[in-house]
């Protein structure tokens, strides 16, 4: 199989405001279906950089290609419809009703008003904000959870390959925020489209991302898929950076395959009601699966015997050795 | 109090009259608004794009916001004459302020985040304005639009000062005849218009940002549309023919009974078309050709320095106005001495000599008081002031507000300085007759000069019939006065100083002499042709 021709290309990338270089000579590629989280210290770079792909800032150097062109032959307008775009403030039109905020962009490339309609109302229901009630209110009139679905169902209405996230779940409680993601994680479309997603939050990072690109002071510190950043740190930068929720984020990487060679042998073989895992869940999917449910054990899949709590968390502690 | 029944028979009798102020207000306050919106709009949208200049442009906008209104007009007539045209300039400048601010808080009042979001949406730099700046700054414009409205309105009474018409000419009027029902009668429409302004661009704005379309239109349509309800007609008459005379007069002279009233009714003068205008302005507008009759005084400077011709009153219709000080008996009561000084002043000006002497002050721009102290040195009657003894009680003399009233006020201060023990103050510039009379009244002066016949039409106010007895026979009218001022407010009048500054028509003595018009009859005869 040949391998998605990458969606995003940046190479040498370079942005400075004043003095200050805020993009460092980036370079780097964003292939076809992948969500790219870019994570980072406050001020390290990452909004400037996302605005750099759409132009709502003119780098001072480097060359942005999307879908092959170079940003710089198509009018800002057009890039810019073709690239959904959630900002943190949300920015929904105060004065338009939630419909016509998400059938903006639809509107701005011409689309026939009924298709329109039909895509927002499917877009609002997916996102549990039924159309009939929500549809007709003004974005004041919403809590900010509910604002913020809007926002993403506006950036997702046209369709477009490549949607761009700043933040999209900042300035929410924990539960809000957990609920949004969650809505967000579970849109099939996105599965299909090419993501760069800000975010501060590591859990959130890990999460989301196909791939992390840690930031700092607008130099990338690594690249690549989770996993690689937590278990093998390229500098004591990385390291450092997820100090805090190793052990929280090694649950989310560490697949049950991992740790099979580390459980004991000899267990008693399950019964048909045991609940059942892929090799490729994470350690932390088998614990909430345990804790949820009435089971107290679990097997994995092609394997008969039942494995328990504390027999996961040894050999999780051995696997990482 | 008869006051509301008298405001509705006043409005019920004068309805035609109402009706066309009304219009004329109407018209200018929608010239100017529109005007004001069509310039005001732009430059703070421009103003949003260079925000360099927004200080410089808000502070100039701030300055001609805080120049008198009465001042601004006095500047614009210069370049622009009287009529409309100055008062709309004058309003426009007044509600560029408020529209220009609220354009540029509105757009700029639109949140960062809502702009940046439309952007990264796609919208292009003209449907972010359009779609998403203007609408939402729509508001706060509209607050702009409505402020100036209100401004608009209140000021536009003041055309009737440059003959732009508008119901300040009720509210002049009535100020000049102290006659409340009057000021009343364009007082509250004039307030009932600007609610009503008010209330039509409230609904306009509650049409809500979703409709700028029909704002707009609103505004750019119906504004202009209101200002032609004026213009129109005045076109279509241009078109059917100027009239051959065009007169200006006074607000006084209108409102009077005795006055325009009267002269239409004995001369016939129906067929002169009139504006109203600041008596300040009448003989400018005379000299510069812009009208060709005003009203005047017979005594004005002016009359020799800009060649008028006073047009004879042959029928005796214009009543006369005897010139004297009117005091506080108490005054003379307590300072005996001071009656006899007064009195080395009656009759002793002639109607030439007091032309003369306000032609000095007004026309040469000499000071009132060195004028008024040369003719007394030349009549032998300066004396060097005396040594004021501690504690000396002092005389307060009161004038109205022009030359003539200056200039007597210096001459009795001298007078008093220089025969009595009495210390003087002098209180000039008191406005009109009314200001100058309820001080005298409520003892805030001690003095001040008078005519008889604003005594009588002004202040005493008799009945049809009085008048008639008196019939404008000056020594009648003299005793009148002085007997009914003694009886109802306790204020005595002494002798006549001599002169007559008597209403008058004038004409340009060149135009004049062109139609064979000396007298008011000549006048109605060429009008009637
Ligand atoms: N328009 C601007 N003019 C000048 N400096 C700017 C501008 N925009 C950003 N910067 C500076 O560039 C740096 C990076 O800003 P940026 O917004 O990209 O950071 P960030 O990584 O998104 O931070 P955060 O996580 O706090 O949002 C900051 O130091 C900021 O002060
Ligand atoms: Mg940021």
């Amino acid at each position: 199989m040949i391998p998605p021709s990458p969606v995003i290309r940046v190479s040498h990338l370079t942005k400075r405001f004043g003095a200050q270089v805020v993009v460092d000579d980036l370079s780097f590629e964003v292939a076809a279906g992948e969500t790219l989280v870019l994570l980072g210290p406050s001020g390290c770079g990452k909004t400037t950089l996302l605005k750099t792909l759409n132009r709502l800032i003119e780098p001072n150097g480097g060359t942005i290609e999307i879908n092959g062109r170079d940003v710089r032959q198509q009018k800002p307008e057009e890039l810019r419809r073709g690239i959904g775009y959630v900002i943190q403030q949300v920015g929904l039109l105060p004065h338009l009703t939630v419909a016509q905020n998400v059938g903006v962009v639809p509107g701005l490339l011409g689309r026939p008003p009924a298709e329109t309609a039909a895509r927002t109302t499917e877009l609002l229901n997916r996102l549990h904000l039924p159309a009939e009630r929500f549809g007709p209110m003004l974005p004041a009139e919403l809590s900010g959870g509910q604002q913020q679905r809007v926002g993403l169902a506006r950036a997702l209405a046209a369709d477009p390959p490549v949607i761009l996230l700043d933040e999209p779940f900042g300035a929410l409680d924990p539960i809000t925020r957990t609920a949004v993601r969650r809505d967000f994680r579970e849109l099939d479309e996105l599965r299909r489209k090419t993501v760069v997603l800000v975010t501060h939050d590591v859990t959130e990072a890990f999460e989301l991302a196909d791939r992390i690109m840690l930031l700092d002071k607008g130099k990338i510190q690594q690249l690549g898929p989770p996993r690689e950043l937590l278990l093998h740190p390229a500098s004591d930068f990385v390291r450092s950076f997820f100090q805090a929720e190793q052990l929280a984020l090694q649950l989310r990487v560490v697949t049950l395959a991992e740790v099979q060679p580390f459980l004991p042998q000899g267990q008693p073989a399950a019964s048909a009601d045991t609940p059942t895992l892929p090799p490729t869940a994470s350690v932390h999917e088998a614990l909430g699966q345990l804790d949820a449910g009435a089971a107290s054990a679990f097997r994995l899949a092609d394997q008969p015997q039942v494995i328990t709590r504390g027999q996961l968390l040894a050999a999780f502690g051995q696997a990482l050795g | 109090m008869s006051l509301l029944p008298d405001l509705f028979t006043f409005w019920h009798e004068q309805a035609g009259k109402l009706g066309h102020q009304t219009l004329q207000h109407v018209a200018l306050t929608a010239a100017a608004l529109g005007l004001g919106v069509a310039v005001g709009v732009p430059v703070g949208l421009w103003l949003t794009r260079r925000p360099r200049w927004q200080g410089a442009v808000l502070g100039a906008a701030g300055v001609l916001q805080t120049v008198p209104s009465i001042a601004l007009l006095g500047f614009l007539i210069p370049f622009m004459g009287i009529g409309a045209r100055p008062a709309i300039v004058a309003l426009l400048l007044y509600s560029l302020l408020p529209i220009i601010r609220n354009t540029v808080a509105g757009i700029q009042g639109v949140p960062p985040a809502v702009v940046e979001a439309a952007r990264g949406l796609g919208f292009t730099n003209g449907q972010l304005f359009r779609q998403v700046e203007l609408p939402l700054a729509l508001p706060v414009i509209m607050a702009g639009i409505r402020t100036a409205t209100v401004i608009n309105v209140g000021v536009a009474t003041l055309a009737a000062y440059v003959a732009a018409g508008g119901l300040g000419e009720f509210i002049f009027e009535g100020i000049s005849l102290n006659n409340p029902v009057m000021i009343l009668a364009g007082a509250l429409p004039s307030a009932a218009l600007a609610l009503a302004f008010d209330a039509g661009l409230g609904a306009l704005a509650a049409l809500s940002a979703r409709r700028l379309r029909a704002v707009g239109l609103g505004l750019l349509v119906v504004l202009p549309l209101l200002a032609a309800g004026y213009w129109g007609p005045q076109l279509l008459g241009a078109r059917r023919g100027q009239p051959a005379l065009q007169a200006a007069f006074s607000p006084e002279f209108v409102g009077r009974a005795d006055c325009l009233p009267g002269l239409s009714r004995i001369y016939g003068l129906g067929k002169l078309p009139h504006g109203v205008l600041a008596p300040a302005l009448v003989y400018e507008a005379l000299r510069d050709g812009r009208v060709d009759v005003i009203d005047g005084y017979s005594t004005d400077g002016r009359i020799r320095a800009y060649g008028l011709r006073v047009l004879r009153d042959d029928r005796h219709a214009l009543p006369p106005y005897y010139c004297a000080p009117v005091l506080r008996p108490e005054v003379l009561r307590a300072h005996p001495e001071l009656g006899p000084v007064l009195d080395q002043l009656s009759g002793q000006l002639s109607d030439s000599a007091m032309t003369n002497l306000n032609y000095q002050v007004d026309n040469l721009h000499r000071d009132p008081k060195a004028v008024a102290l040369g003719w007394l040195r030349r009549r032998g009657l300066l004396k060097a002031p005396r040594p004021l003894p501690p504690g000396a009680p002092e005389v307060r003399l009161g004038s109205k507000i022009f030359a003539e009233q200056y200039i007597l006020v210096e001459m009795y201060a001298a007078l008093i300085r220089g025969n009595t023990d009495l210390g003087v103050a002098t209180k000039t510039g008191l406005g009109g007759t009314t200001i100058c009379f309820e001080a005298l009244r409520g003892g805030q002066i001690d003095m001040y000069p008078e005519y008889t016949g604003t005594g009588l039409q002004v202040l005493l106010q008799p009945s049809a019939a009085v008048l008639d007895s008196l019939g404008g026979r000056p020594e009648a009218v003299f005793s009148y006065v002085q007997a009914e001022f003694g009886r109802r407010y306790g204020l005595a009048w002494r002798a006549p100083l001599g002169f007559n500054n008597a209403y008058c028509l004038l004409m340009r003595e060149q135009q004049a002499t062109e139609l064979g018009i000396t007298s008011i009859s000549n006048l109605g005869k060429y009008l009637q042709k």
